[in-house]
């Protein structure tokens, strides 16, 4: 084992060991359980927990959900990105709403969504959406306009159209930028759904395990289903990274 | 002897003007010039004095004030394939293989793949680089890119080729190379060439014509005949002698009139 | 790029259909399916059904009253009809730590010993404390629902009779007992962790309430040892928990009758800072704490944030099965919880229901009713009959 992996090692190791010593120190499963036991929760992640399913089962619900919310953002966002990156009249037009609609958290719009699309997945993807559209939006906006001038210009001179632009310098110019949006509103959009899932209405997913084993006091099963989701959340990230490096990287180049 | 010359290029009284109302700046004033077949033409001047503007408008992608620029008798109103052009900085979309970004405008017109691939590894062998077609742009030097840049435009077979400072950002010993290659280039193709550029030698050493451009408003301060046989050499006393001239051209202030440096014999 | 788009226009058809498909029909073909929508709790629900979004509910008391008083819904099976028979059963109880037992079992029993009293109180007196309980929980301001406003004294009037406040452990409530702690098991009941051995765990501690019933002929209390910490309460904001607040509001009647009250301390009107006084002296000072779930209550207890609470019984169950370390002393309020449909509906019958039921799953329609959530009370009583009746309850 050589000394770099050594010094990744040294912090969780560290945590692990306070963990169990603490744990130990507090004696209560009610306030902080064994690892043991969490363990054995992450161990048998097809079982079914309580009657609320199974990790894998409540897993595959958040995905689902993420990924229709993360999909419906992506469709809007990238056109109008696109669109406003490349006519400054269509950025002027968005980007009062844009800049005021953005901050505002995703959660903040439960109780509206709640009542204008009801209980139900739409309410649900549509606070996902809404958390992944403002990153992609912006980034693809940044991407279309970092488009150098050059590569437009060499284009133009064959004799080009706006669509044939579109398609041979614009999108894949600005493609690397439009991939992180992506990777970060996804990101944003998996934080939505465990919230999300957090309030009524809902009776799957990894948010309802949660809140559901915490009813019954099983903090392992709370804990177990947290490391569940950063785990889902790492695996994905790695993912659009090394869509980017294979792909996209000539971007410093 | 003299060729029989046809007209190809003509710059009827253009202007350019940027800005309005108090903060209006004339850059550009009454261009008149021709560039004819087979022509090298450089376009010198002091910094600032709009040349590169001139030459955009001249490619179409900026619309001149007031005055028209022909092209075989026709307005050159927009970009298009019957001009090529090769840029300051290369300019070659960096996702793309070098065969595939000499390719692209092929592409757009539809060409098949067979004739297309015949087309594009003869311009690439002209400027040697066939051996270079799968590889990217990042993975060439300076030069080469250049190289690249102007097969690229040469595949469409434009009237005319526009170049922007094309070796300013390379190195001197590529830049010697390069403006060889350009002229062997040219003597094969018989391609009309109009350059931009910042070097007096290198205008000398290349071109068949300098147009001399005066700054604020720019404007044509002279035209200039080059009439040295070719291979030119830069340490005859006959180059220096126009070098100086010119140099002292852009300095002074003469009225515009059209001259002709070594040899004997009216334009 | 076109192939990207492509894929991933492929990939959300796939998940939309893979989400229609995720609560995947597997009623078998002789069973009744219908849908639960866990509320999460009781408060949304007159809402979700005045919106049409569910075709009625399961809930416990005011929520059934509510209905009725406001027209959205119509209270149709009570849940001591439900199959297969729960007369007497319990919902609200009294919790006490192991911890407190063990340190101030004397404080305990006087407690119950007032809870008693508190209880036959409030089944001696329906109006007066219904006004009790309308003024905590609700200022005596009025429920709205949409643009209807309902005094919150007629809910509870119209909820009162639905509860039965009781403390006695009688047989049907024996009975009862049984078949939630079976429930209860059945659900909790999971292959991870380890076995818990669920025949063997001890949910009860007689001992307070004998100390407590053996007060009452000669009206005599065990002054208990005093406690130095402050004693935390928790307990639910709904009508059950009418004996706390009459025990409360009414300290004087209590002090002076039997020698034993919960004095507030200030004169808020939802006092939660209290002084438990017995004959005269102040054996503990007690704060009052609310929590939205019965589980929430015994999840705080388990943390040693609460010493006692009134909370639903199947959360107790559940709790104490699952290893928390508290038991239950006494039963404070039973029954109280039913069904409500639409106000044109024409249940009237648990069999009605069944009927109905078995009819719209044939039709493909099946009902969508309101469920406040897995191993609630209520929620344990309706699986329970849902599984005598043939009915299958899926996840809406």
């Amino acid at each position: 084992m050589n000394r770099r992996t050594l010094l990744k090692l040294v912090i969780p190791l560290a945590i692990i060991m306070l963990w169990e010593a603490l744990s130990i120190f507090i004696h209560n499963q009610f306030i902080l359980p064994n690892i043991r036991s969490v363990l054995q929760v992450l161990l048998s992640p097809g079982t079914d927990i309580m009657g609320s399913g199974s990790l894998i089962e409540n897993a595959l619900m958040s995905l689902q959900r993420v990924g229709l919310g993360f999909l419906v953002a992506t469709c809007l966002a990238v056109p109008l990105g696109v669109a406003m990156g490349r006519w400054e009249p269509l950025k002027e037009a968005f980007d009062g709403i844009v800049s005021a609609l953005r901050p505002v958290p995703p959660l903040a719009w439960v109780p509206l969504a709640l009542a204008w699309l009801k209980i139900g997945l739409a309410s649900i993807v549509f606070i996902i959406a809404l958390g992944a559209f403002f990153p992609v939006l912006l980034n693809t906006m940044q991407g279309v306009r970092g488009v150098k001038k050059n590569w437009i210009e060499a284009i133009t001179m064959m004799g080009a159209k706006e669509h044939d632009l579109m398609v041979r310098v614009i999108l894949p110019a600005a493609a690397p930028e439009i991939w992180t949006g992506m990777r970060i509103g996804f990101g944003i959009a998996w934080m939505c759904v465990v919230a999300a899932e957090m309030l009524p209405g809902t009776s799957t997913g990894l948010g309802y395990l949660i809140m559901y084993a915490y009813s019954w006091g099983q903090i392992q099963v709370v804990m177990a289903g947290m490391i569940a989701i950063g785990f889902i959340g790492i695996i994905i990230d790695r993912f659009f990274v090394s869509v980017e490096r294979r792909w996209l990287s000539w971007r410093g180049l | 002897m003299e060729r029989s010359v046809t007209m190809m290029l003509q710059l009827q009284n253009v202007s350019k003007e940027f800005g309005s109302g108090k903060s209006r700046v004339r850059t550009l004033q009454d261009i008149n010039f021709e560039v004819n077949d087979g022509e090298i033409v450089a376009i010198l001047g002091p910094s600032g004095c709009g040349k590169t503007t001139l030459l955009r408008i001249i490619a179409g992608l900026e619309k001149p004030s007031s005055g028209d620029v022909l092209l075989d008798g026709e307005k050159v109103e927009q970009p298009g394939p019957q001009l090529g052009m090769v840029f300051q900085e290369h300019a070659l979309l960096p996702w793309l293989s070098v065969h595939r970004n000499v390719s692209v405008g092929l592409e757009m017109r539809g060409i098949p793949q067979e004739e297309t691939r015949g087309r594009v590894m003869q311009y690439l062998s002209m400027v040697g680089l066939s051996d270079s077609a799968e590889r990217f742009p990042h993975e060439l030097s300076g030069g080469m890119r250049q190289r690249v840049a102007v097969a690229r435009a040469l595949t469409l077979e434009p009237k005319l080729l526009l170049m922007d400072e094309p070796f300013s950002a390379l190195d001197f010993q590529t830049r010697r190379q390069i403006q060889q290659d350009i002229l062997q280039v040219q003597e094969r193709t018989g391609k009309a060439i109009l350059m931009v550029t910042h070097s007096i030698e290198e205008a000398i050493y290349l071109a068949d014509r300098l147009v001399l451009l005066s700054s604020r408003p720019g404007m044509v301060r002279e035209v200039l005949k080059i009439d040295l046989d070719r291979p030119r050499d830069r340490a005859s006393p006959l180059f220096l002698k126009s070098l100086n001239y010119v140099l002292n051209c852009l300095n002074a202030s003469v009225a515009p009139e059209s001259r002709k440096i070594g040899g004997t014999g009216a334009n | 790029m076109f192939r990207i788009f492509a894929s991933m226009i492929l990939l959300g058809i796939f998940l939309c259909d893979a989400g229609s498909s995720a609560q995947s029909l597997s009623a078998t073909e002789t069973q009744a399916k219908v849908e639960l929508l866990y509320c999460k709790g009781v408060n949304l629900m007159p809402m979700l059904l005045a919106t049409g979004q569910i075709d009625g509910y399961f809930a416990w008391q005011p929520c059934l009253s509510i209905a009725e008083k406001s027209g959205i819904g119509k209270s149709v099976v009570p849940s001591k009809d439900f199959p297969p028979g729960w007369q007497d059963h319990p919902c609200c109880i009294l919790v006490a730590s192991n911890r407190l037992l063990d340190d101030h079992l004397d404080l305990v029993s006087a407690f119950s010993y007032l809870n008693i009293l508190a209880v036959q109180w409030v089944r001696e007196n329906p109006k007066a404390s219904t006004e009790i309980a309308a003024d905590w929980l609700m200022g005596s301001r009025n429920y709205t629902l949409g643009e209807s406003a309902i005094p919150s004294q007629e809910v509870f009037e119209d909820s009162r009779p639905t509860l039965v406040f009781s403390t006695e452990p009688n047989d049907a409530w024996r009975r009862s007992m049984d078949g939630l702690i079976a429930q209860m098991i059945s659900l909790l009941d999971t292959s991870t962790g380890d076995q818990i051995d669920f025949q063997n765990i001890s949910l009860f501690d007689p001992r307070p309430y004998s100390t407590a019933r053996a007060m009452i002929p000669s009206g005599k209390i065990i002054s208990p040892r005093p406690m130095q910490q402050r004693l935390l309460i928790g307990y639910l904001m709904i009508d059950h928990q009418a004996p706390l607040f009459a025990a409360v509001k009414n300290w004087k009647y209590f002090n002076d009758r039997y020698g034993i009250a919960l004095k507030p301390q200030g004169d808020a009107n939802r006092p939660s800072m209290l002084d438990l006084v017995v004959e005269g002296e102040k054996v503990a000072e007690v704060e009052l704490v609310t929590a939205p779930t019965g589980q929430t209550l015994m999840t705080l207890m388990n943390q040693g944030c609460l010493d006692m609470a009134y909370c639903g019984i199947t959360p107790a169950i559940g709790s104490i099965l699952l290893g928390g370390e508290d038991k239950i002393i006494l039963p404070v309020q039973n029954e109280g919880s039913g069904l409500v449909l639409q106000p044109d509906s024409n249940v009237r019958s648990w069999e009605d229901f069944v009927a109905l039921a078995r009819d719209r799953s044939a039709k493909g329609r099946p009902l969508k009713l309101g469920d406040p959530d897995l191993g609630t009370i209520t929620d344990v009583i309706l699986q329970a009959a849902f599984n005598e009746s043939g009915i299958q309850g899926v996840k809406a």
